[in-house]
């Protein structure tokens, strides 16, 4: 990437679609900064439509066109073509017409849109959180639930010790539950609210097991915004006491009303009820007296993602975290898993001048090293078909759907049989898969059916291996101090579609650990 | 506070403004030409204010509205005091127009010269220019005359044919010469056509004697819809009767001429006015009805103008580019003392520079054959992306905005035309420059329009800055202009309607509490008006808490000074000079941090609520020094001073040393490093 370059985001949400356009720069001193140069918010209620009739109306599409019009002068303000990023959350991805609305976005004005996944938006803000929000550490290892209220869901992180113990989307979005109960007299609305906020936390409370080591709540997005916005706090909280008092306040009185009291407008009236009890209903489940939050708003959040790629600290080292933390649960192998994660890493590194390993593939490999036995659990028999389904209902902050995907398919084909479409049920497979990501998983097979082969007993026997790479193959050396029987003899089964990968056969030789 | 005595009423502290304009033409230190010229702007911004204020105050007289201002008149009130003082300044004005024809007669420059004259060239000027463009029109055989537009002079002619009264009416045709210059014998001679048709009166009715005659000139009721900030705070309170409203209905009469009480009534007839009560709206001027002519009077003689003066470039600007320079540190400028090309000039460069990614500009009022505009149409035309933001509905330049707008069009700028419920009145240029890889924004915000034209006659501040918050801020004003957005945050900048009453407010209201304990507290506040209720109460309550308070008010202002309890702390003076004073600038000493403003805002109802205005802190030392210099220069003015007491603006009287703050700011400009 050049040093300076000018970039655009859109985030295109509930209440309005937000352009941001920035400059980035690269400083080595002080690494990456991001300047922004225009922030113009166009109010645009597509949420309205979303959650109330479940499509985008042809009038909200038609000014959302003329918005993204103005948009496209806007980046052409700033030589802006290919460089920017347009995407939507949950008010365009909940709305049954979406492909519409991007099509019609994209031949009106030539702007793509794309609309991100649930999990990704989650974890995009839980990485600006805890990147800008002062104490953040701290808060995490003691337990922390992190909410992304947004318009039209609920996205909870909730973790301990930098590990997520519990991380989903949930329809319990502010203008959504405002949406639900809009026919319900104004008096009585505020019950129906708590009613059906009350059944988030609870569902929070069965589903996390560890809930009740929470201390702290976070908040995100614009509903912090806003209740900034009311409150205009000096630090980087809310008390308890403010928010339930501005509840008391406000919860039987109409919309226009809180319009003109707190001098906001018509929108974030309306959300406003949901917003404050959702927060003081989380605060009171978890005892929390704070609610923190993070004043840096999901353009920035988008544009270091996207553009800086932002990802964790030591991404993979919590990656590894994680998916020990939900191995765990399903009770794998844990040496055995530790072990083939060893092997399969010795043989990427080895690898590397011969082969490119991009960080996604080997965010693939170092799952599936952990996670390929995870099917154990359920059924022993078919146990790389259960591999596949539970992994693939993992939520993994900050792994992409794709990745996370492909480790299910590199644990469904670690068995000793080739790597065939015809193993996998069509629905499973099929149409879903291009050729360079179907050379994606062929890779990490490829070196987890080897890694796996040299812990084929799960007794550990091979201590350890050397790699030398030649022209003509790949040398392996293990060590062992007794004579691995079935780890040659799997090696043997499971080599194959190396060669067939690479191009380079892939050969064992035991050394018993003797001086 | 809203009493009767303690506010003065809009129109009569106008037209105290416009006598201090006549003054100027009576002020013997004033170049004779120059005199001239303030006498003709005296005459027009008498038309102006008939088309539209006393129109205004007409409809509320006729809808039958009795309600009493602020100032405690009621409209048929005001409508008297008016018609009492206007008649007593065209008397004065008429006086002046006769000593000062006298001074030229002795410099032998002859107004409408009665002195025999050589027949000739007035001939080939009535038989060629005038008499083919004329019609006479016979009016007793009918009850209606012809419609009698607005502002054109026209006589009323008496004729006797075979023991015959006939009444004749001739309209003076707009597509003839304002003035005709003769040069002979070392004199110059000045003719009107009215003057010239006065002379060959019997040529034109051949057949006919003429029993008498004389000149006159109707002002109509301006067609400004009711919405129209120029009359709305008048007309909103009849908004229920406005089917009471006639659109161009005869505010004013002017007659050149003392007439007989039998042409007196014909006038009346034929005009329909009521001879109860119109009498008051007739004027009998007894010079010529329109002075307007008077600006075409030009002499070759240097003495009878002012002394040419070559508008200043600071050296640091000189054979420079405005973007080097702005880059290291802002730029403050003030016309006409410095000269507007710098600023032209810099907009143009903008549309040439390579790195220019974008060109953004308000335009009100500009002039005819703008550069600025060419520069915009060039920049479009070259690939830049250039927006501008024209306002229409600058008063009476409609017609002329719609020209540069569709020139702009068609060159590639995106016009847009702002808000349909608010006039933009701000000034602002911000160009976006790609500097090694990086934005740079550079903005110019001014008090004054981008004319060039004015922008010689009219005092104003321009300011440049790269300051990255008021340059983000103003790239979110032409945002929130274009129409992008109303969502913004305005912390650097200050805008109306948005957040500049409220910000004015607070800042008054801290040197309040200042005063209140006891400590130093200042204001002083230059701008060109000031009317509107909320502003003037606050401006006592600092007044009355002990705050230092220096209005220094060109034209209207609805402050008293000088009323025990209330405003005794507080000083009025307007400024008329050579320059008209138009530069907004506010100081206050904000507990010993003075903050120094300068704004396109009045402190007017209209500006505070209606227009988009511009209120800009000035946080750059040099440029705040320069500008508090001014304004202690037009604090320590004498010469040009008039200080408002007691209800009535009184010439200044200088007691030692002379101070004319206008020159000297041009001589301290002219010697700027």
């Amino acid at each position: 990437m050049k040093s300076d370059i000018i970039f655009g985001i859109v985030d295109i949400g509930a209440g309005g679609i937000r352009c941001q356009i920035s400059e980035v720069s690269k400083n080595s001193d002080a690494g990456w900064r991001i300047k922004t140069i225009e922030y113009i918010i166009f109010p645009l209620s597509i949420g309205m439509d979303t959650f109330l009739k479940k499509y985008i109306t042809f009038d909200t599409v038609y000014r959302a066109a003329e918005i993204f019009s103005k948009i496209k002068l806007k980046f052409k303000e700033y030589g802006i073509t290919g460089n920017y990023r347009a995407v939507c959350t949950s008010a365009v991805r909940d709305a049954e017409n979406k492909h519409f609305f991007i099509n019609h976005i994209r031949v009106r004005t030539g702007i793509e849109l794309e609309i991100i996944d649930e999990n990704d938006e989650l974890y995009i803000k839980y990485l600006g959180v805890s990147e800008t929000l002062k104490g953040f550490k701290k808060l995490e290892s003691k337990g922390a639930v992190l909410v992304n209220l947004s318009s039209g869901n609920v996205g909870i992180n909730i973790r301990k010790n930098k590990i997520p113990l519990f991380s989903s989307t949930l329809p319990y979005g502010a203008l959504r539950i405002f949406q639900l109960f809009s026919d319900i007299e104004e008096r009585v609305k505020y019950r129906a609210y708590e009613q059906y906020i009350n059944k988030l936390v609870l569902l929070l409370k069965k589903s996390c097991a560890e809930y009740d080591k929470i201390t702290s709540v976070i908040g995100s997005d614009t509903s912090t915004g806003l209740l900034s916005e009311i409150f205009k706090p000096e630090g980087h909280f809310f008390d308890i006491s403010d928010l339930t008092g501005l509840y008391l306040k406000i919860k039987t009185i109409p919309v226009p009303e809180i319009c003109v009291e707190l001098s906001i407008n018509d929108y974030d009236a309306k959300i406003l009820k949901p917003v404050l009890y959702v927060y003081i209903s989380i605060m009171k489940s978890v005892g929390a007296k704070k609610l923190y939050f993070s004043d840096q708003n999901f353009s920035d959040q988008l544009t270091r993602f996207y553009l800086i790629k932002t990802k964790e600290k030591k991404f993979n080292k919590k990656l590894i975290e994680y998916f020990f933390y939900f191995g765990k649960k399903f009770n794998i192998d844990d040496k055995h898993a530790k072990q083939v994660l060893m092997f399969s890493e010795k043989i990427r590194r080895s690898l590397k001048n011969i082969l490119i390993i991009k960080p996604d593939e080997r965010a693939a490999l170092i799952g599936s090293a952990v996670l390929h036995d995870i099917g154990y659990y359920t059924n022993i028999n078919d146990h790389h078909e259960y591999s596949y389904r539970i992994i693939n209902s993992l939520n993994i902050p900050g792994l992409n759907r794709e990745v996370l995907e492909n480790i299910a398919f590199c644990a469904f084909f670690h068995g000793s049989g080739e790597y065939s479409f015809s193993d996998m049920a069509p629905h499973y497979y099929k149409d879903k898969v291009s050729s360079e990501r179907e050379l994606t998983i062929k890779k990490v097979i490829s070196i987890l059916k080897i890694a796996d082969a040299l812990d084929a007993s799960h007794m550990q026997l091979i201590k350890d291996i050397r790699l030398e790479v030649s022209d003509k193959a790949v040398n392996i050396t293990a060590v062992s101090s007794v004579t691995p029987f079935l780890e040659i003899k799997f090696f043997k089964l499971k080599s194959t579609d190396f060669l067939e990968t690479f191009g380079i056969p892939v050969e064992l030789a035991v050394k018993l650990d003797y001086e | 506070m809203n009493s009767v005595r303690i506010y003065n009423n809009r129109e009569l502290s106008w037209l105290d403004f416009n006598e201090r304009v006549l003054m100027q033409a009576y002020d013997g230190t004033v170049p004779l030409c120059e005199r001239l010229k303030f006498l003709a702007i005296h005459s027009t911004n008498l038309d102006e204010f008939f088309m539209i204020r006393v129109a205004g105050l007409k409809d509320l007289v006729s809808a039958g509205y009795k309600e009493r201002d602020i100032s405690g008149f009621t409209p048929s009130e005001i409508l008297n005091e008016i018609s009492f003082r206007v008649h007593r300044q065209i008397k004065e004005s008429a006086s002046i127009f006769n000593a000062l024809a006298l001074e030229l007669l002795m410099l032998k420059i002859l107004i409408f010269p009665v002195e025999p004259f050589d027949m000739e060239i007035l001939d080939e000027i009535f038989y060629s220019e005038i008499s083919p463009v004329i019609t006479p029109v016979i009016i007793s055989e009918i009850d209606k005359i012809p419609f009698i537009f607005n502002l054109k002079l026209c006589f009323f002619v008496e004729l006797e044919r075979e023991n015959r009264i006939l009444n004749s009416l001739i309209i003076i045709p707009e597509n003839v010469k304002k003035v005709y210059k003769i040069k002979k014998s070392k004199k110059s001679y000045y003719f009107t056509p009215e003057n010239i048709i006065e002379r060959y009166i019997d040529k034109i009715f051949p057949g006919y004697a003429v029993k008498d005659y004389f000149l006159f000139r109707v002002t109509r009721n301006a067609d400004l819809p009711i919405r129209h900030e120029d009359v709305e705070d008048l007309l909103s309170v009849i908004e229920e009767n406005i089917s009471a409203r006639k659109w161009s209905n005869i505010v004013r009469v002017e007659i050149d001429r003392e007439i007989t009480d039998g042409l007196m009534n014909k006038i009346k007839y034929y005009l329909g006015i009521d001879v109860d009560y119109e009498d008051k709206d007739i004027y009998i001027t007894n010079r010529p009805v329109n002075l307007s002519f008077l600006l075409n009077i030009k002499e070759e003689n240097r003495g009878l103008y002012y002394k040419p003066f070559k508008p200043a470039i600071p050296d640091y600007l000189k054979n420079k580019s405005i973007f080097d320079i702005a880059k290291r540190k802002d730029i403050l400028l003030f016309r006409p003392c410095n000269d507007f090309k710098i600023v032209s000039k810099w907009i143009a460069e903008a549309g040439n520079d390579k790195n220019v990614l974008s060109i953004k500009m308000t335009l009100y009022r500009t002039d005819k054959n703008s550069k600025i505009v060419e520069a915009l149409a060039n920049a479009a035309s070259k690939g830049k992306h250039v927006c501008a933001v024209v306002e229409l509905k600058a008063r009476f330049d409609e017609e002329k905005n719609v020209k540069w707008a569709k020139k702009l069009e068609e060159s590639g700028c995106i016009v847009t035309y702002g808000f349909p419920d608010k006039k933009i009145h701000a000034k602002i240029f911000l160009a976006t420059r790609k500097e090694e890889g990086k934005i740079v924004r550079y903005a110019h915000i001014s008090t004054g329009n981008y004319n060039e034209y004015t922008a010689n006659i009219y005092t104003d501040a321009d300011y440049i800055t790269t300051e990255e918050e008021a340059c983000s801020e103003i790239s979110n004003m032409f945002n929130y202009m274009m129409g992008y957005s109303d969502i913004y945050k305005w912390s650097r900048i200050k805008l109306a309607p948005v957040n500049l009453r409220q910000t004015l407010a607070e800042l008054i209201d801290f040197e309040i509490s200042e005063a209140q304990a006891a400590r130093c507290a200042e204001i002083i506040i230059k701008v060109n008006s000031v009317f509107d209720g909320e502003m003037t109460d606050k401006i006592y309550s600092a007044g009355a808490s002990g705050v230092t308070v220096k209005m220094i008010t060109r034209g209207i202002c609805s402050i008293k000074s000088g009323i025990i309890g209330l405003s005794e702390n507080i000083e009025i003076k307007s400024i008329i000079g050579r320059f008209l004073e138009h530069a907004r600038i506010f100081y206050f000493y904000a507990g010993g941090k003075e903050r120094v403003f300068i704004s396109t805002a009045d402190l007017m109802t209209r500006n505070l609520d209606k227009r988009i205005e511009l209120f800009l802190e000035i946080k750059d030392a040099e440029s705040k020094n320069l500008l508090m210099e001014i304004l202690e220069y037009n604090i320590k003015d004498n010469l040009k001073s008039w200080y408002l007491t007691d209800g009535v603006y009184a010439m200044a009287e200088p007691k030692n040393l002379k101070f004319n703050c206008q020159e000297r700011v041009c001589l301290k400009l002219a010697k700027q490093d």
